[in-house]
């Protein structure tokens, strides 16, 4: 008889190196990766209402429709050619979803990242969810992630999304048995990546939008009160939404920097309610100062029986360089991000996961600084095989980098 | 004998309290012109008078008086005419034109010139028609001022640069109604209308004051929205001038004073319907901050120094910040003669403790916690 594995989820504050702990899992025979899930399916967060009723049961149709939606947000992102670095699917002339059809949400990232051939798999999920009875949306989900498991040959599922963290309440309420991994970067390096990422400019362009309207524009077609927006915003309401617009958005990583803080204060309160053996924290500069210690512990973590250290030697050479730093910034803005990250590092220190805000990662020789330049396009040559290498390294439109380990 | 009122904008803030006052005259009849927005033309002025009639604390005592002597017109001030014959009222001892566009953002710009000149010009136009009596009133503002500062007198034609379309929008108007000489117009100035002197009540346009209060609340619960307690941790810079006045007025005493000089034999073209006695725009803003559960804000002159949060601060608040820059003195000698020179008006007072209970009125409605009239609700909040 096999014994049932606790399925785990990663959750982060969002762009603080959790991708890089989804691409190297994915390699990991036993373990099912699940990218993005949770952040594409409810469409970056704004549509948790639909993606989980409260209460009520989904039968198979409106499961597919969360799973196979047009979503309002990823849809206007991709039609002004705006979406996320994370986004997986081709858009080739031959691919069967374009920018002006839209792009179906587990398409984005979550079937690509495990299969080239994800169109087909996209067809036998549908038939897959259309024999579900009506059930609760969290266990039809369970179910989805179960099949790939099972599809995939793998013994555990392991979701992982940027931006999870805020999902841990509801998630730790309807999975008692999940266990979490709290990936926690240093914030200021979280706020300049996501003051530069696609996704979260959107995030914070809607959050600002539905405060001042005290509705939800992309999910509305209430219109009082857009006379209140200012004209950065106006021009990013679903019907005048326009590139330029997006790419001038005042949202500079000091703003991100209170948001990061207000995450981690929060996220670090529900994790503190958890039984110690459901999470575990790790920072991420942790794993690129020693990988192959915290690579081990987190699979210990997801269960010990799969410490393979063939995989963790692997998975550490694919470790890549650091993108954004705080530390480039001039005097003034790195004070001004520092107080902005205060109540965030605050909250760490309290629940006795200090670092120290002015740590940064230990300088590097020349020759294994040389190693993560080059290692990580071998790696993932190495992991997937030359096609689906190639196949990333074309959905990154050719920056052919590996895994970044910024890629949160 | 029966004096005949012609009214637009009479389901308005200003508007409707200038009807409630014109009804304090036994023989008045009102016409009020009503667009027929989702409701019935009727239906809809007679619901909006009896709001204001209970915001002003006259409960039901006025709903005799509104549904025998107040009748809508159908029409709308963008048309020719505003889309009404002359022969379907009587002749009109006095016109009133109240209606507006408060919008002031310059994606609005063509809009509200639409509104508020070509308005103008509609109202005109159907007052030439109706053959009105006496006198075309027009409610214009007393920031037509623009960038003006230091003493504004009653004077037309003083261009100065506006702040915002709407500013400007209301000086080309003004220059059409004074260029009126047949209707013998008179302009009136408001400066900033709140809510009734007795019970601080507001029954529907909740702009100036209300639209900053609110504005305000909005950031609030941005900050928080970011970050939980994010914005009572620190005193926010906002960029004021200490000994700029914020000309606070209430909506009864502007509605008694226009009508009482529209009765006065003065022949001066413009009032200013303004407070002598305004409080200072830097003790408002501490007001309503205490009331927004916010720190007190720290009054800087400049950008220089603000963090992020505090520059969107300054930027959301737009229109609301020309208040509180500069100190405009409005010269009141036209209607204080009108009105008999220096008149008492207990309505002035705006003490800390006056200006706190007009505060939180309104941050009750945006909690909640207060009980909006029907109809009133949405637009509040």
């Amino acid at each position: 008889m096999t014994r049932e594995i606790e399925p785990v989820f990663i959750v982060g504050t969002g762009r603080c190196g959790s991708t890089m702990l989804s691409n190297m899992i994915r390699d990991h025979a036993d373990i099912l990766s699940v990218s993005e899930f949770l952040v594409s399916v409810t469409d970056f967060a704004g549509r948790i209402p639909q993606a989980f009723p409260e209460g009520r049961s989904m039968d198979a149709h409106q499961v597919w429709e969360v799973l196979a939606g047009f979503h309002p947000r990823q849809t206007a992102m991709l039609r002004h050619a705006v979406e996320m670095d994370e986004m997986l699917y081709p858009l080739a002339p031959s691919s069967r979803f374009s920018r002006q059809s839209g792009v179906p949400a587990i398409l984005y990232v979550t079937l690509p990242h495990l299969t080239p051939d994800h169109d087909a798999l996209f067809e036998e999920l549908q038939d897959y969810v259309m024999t579900f009875k009506p059930d609760l949306a969290i266990r039809q989900y369970q179910r989805v992630f179960e099949w790939l498991k099972v599809r995939f040959g793998k013994k555990v599922w392991v979701e992982r999304s940027g931006g999870s963290l805020r999902a841990v309440p509801r998630l730790a309420k309807s999975l008692p048995e999940a266990k979490f991994v709290h990936i926690v970067r240093d914030g200021r390096d979280c706020a300049i990546s996501m003051s530069k990422h696609m996704g979260f400019r959107m995030v914070m362009a809607c959050t600002i939008m539905s405060q001042i309207l005290g509705y939800d524009p992309y999910d509305s077609d209430r219109r009082e009160g857009v006379e209140e927006l200012p004209d950065q915003f106006y021009h990013l309401l679903p019907e005048h939404f326009n590139a330029e617009a997006f790419a001038k958005l005042d949202a500079p990583a000091t703003l991100f920097g209170h948001y990061w803080s207000g995450e981690m204060m929060r996220g670090l309160k529900t994790l503190a309610g958890l039984s110690a053996d459901r999470v575990l924290t790790i920072h991420f500069e942790d794993i690129l100062a020693q990988p192959e210690p915290w690579l081990r512990r987190l699979v210990e973590f997801i269960d010990p029986s799969f410490v393979d250290e063939d995989w963790v030697q692997r998975a550490a050479t694919a470790v890549g360089p650091v993108r954004s730093s705080w530390c480039k910034l001039p005097a003034s803005q790195q004070s001004a991000l520092t107080d902005a990250c205060a109540p965030g590092f605050q909250a760490l220190a309290a629940h006795g996961f200090k670092r120290e805000p002015d740590t940064v990662p230990a300088s590097m020789p020349l020759f294994a600084r040389l190693r993560q330049k080059v290692s990580p396009a071998i790696a993932l040559t190495k992991f997937v095989g030359v096609r689906p290498a190639l196949a990333v390294a074309k959905a990154r439109r050719g920056r052919i980098g590996g895994l970044p380990a910024s890629i949160a | 004998m029966t004096t005949i009122h012609f009214v637009t904008g009479g389901t308005g803030f200003v508007g409707s309290n200038l009807i409630l006052e014109l009804l304090g005259e036994p023989r008045t009849e009102v016409y009020a012109l009503t667009r027929p927005t989702g409701q019935p033309a009727e239906t809809r002025l007679q619901s909006a008078l009896r709001h204001a009639a209970r915001a002003a604390g006259h409960y039901d005592g006025l709903d005799g008086a509104i549904a025998r002597r107040c009748h809508a017109l159908e029409g709308d001030i963008h048309s020719e005419n505003c889309g009404v014959s002359a022969g379907t009222f009587p002749r009109p001892d006095q016109f009133w034109h109240v209606a507006a566009s408060l919008r002031y953002e310059d994606r609005y710009a063509a809009e509200i010139f639409r509104t508020n000149v070509e308005g103008t010009r509609n109202a005109l136009a159907l007052a030439r028609c109706s053959g009105v009596e006496r006198h075309f009133n027009y409610v214009s503002t007393a920031y037509v001022s623009g960038c003006r500062m230091g003493v504004i007198r009653e004077e037309v034609g003083c261009r100065h640069a506006a702040n915002n379309p709407y500013e400007g929008s209301k000086m080309e108007a003004e220059t059409l109604v004074h260029q009126s000489h047949d209707l013998h117009p008179r302009i009136f100035r408001p400066s900033i209308v709140i809510g009734h002197s007795i019970t601080r009540e507001v029954s529907s346009g909740f702009s100036g004051l209300y639209g900053f209060i609110k504005r305000v609340l909005k950031l609030r619960q941005l900050l928080d929205r970011i970050q939980d307690g994010l914005s009572s941790r620190a005193g926010l810079r906002v960029i004021a001038d200490p000994a700029a006045l914020l000309n606070l007025i209430p909506v009864d005493v502007v509605a008694r004073q226009m009508v009482r000089i529209s009765r006065s034999r003065s022949r001066a073209p413009v009032f200013h319907i303004t407070n002598p006695t305004p409080p200072p725009a830097a003790e408002v803003s501490r007001v309503i901050f205490r009331e927004l559960e916010l720190q007190p804000p720290v009054f800087v002159s400049d950008v220089n120094g603000m963090n992020w949060i505090e520059q969107k601060v300054e930027e959301g608040l737009g229109f609301y910040k020309a208040y509180f820059r500069g100190t405009r003195l409005f010269d009141r000698e036209n209607s204080d003669w009108a009105l008999g020179v220096k008149i008492s008006e207990p309505g002035y007072r705006m003490d800390s403790s006056t200006v706190t209970e007009y505060v939180r009125w309104y941050a009750d409605v945006l909690r909640g916690t207060t009980n909006l009239l029907p109809g009133a609700v949405a637009e509040a909040a």
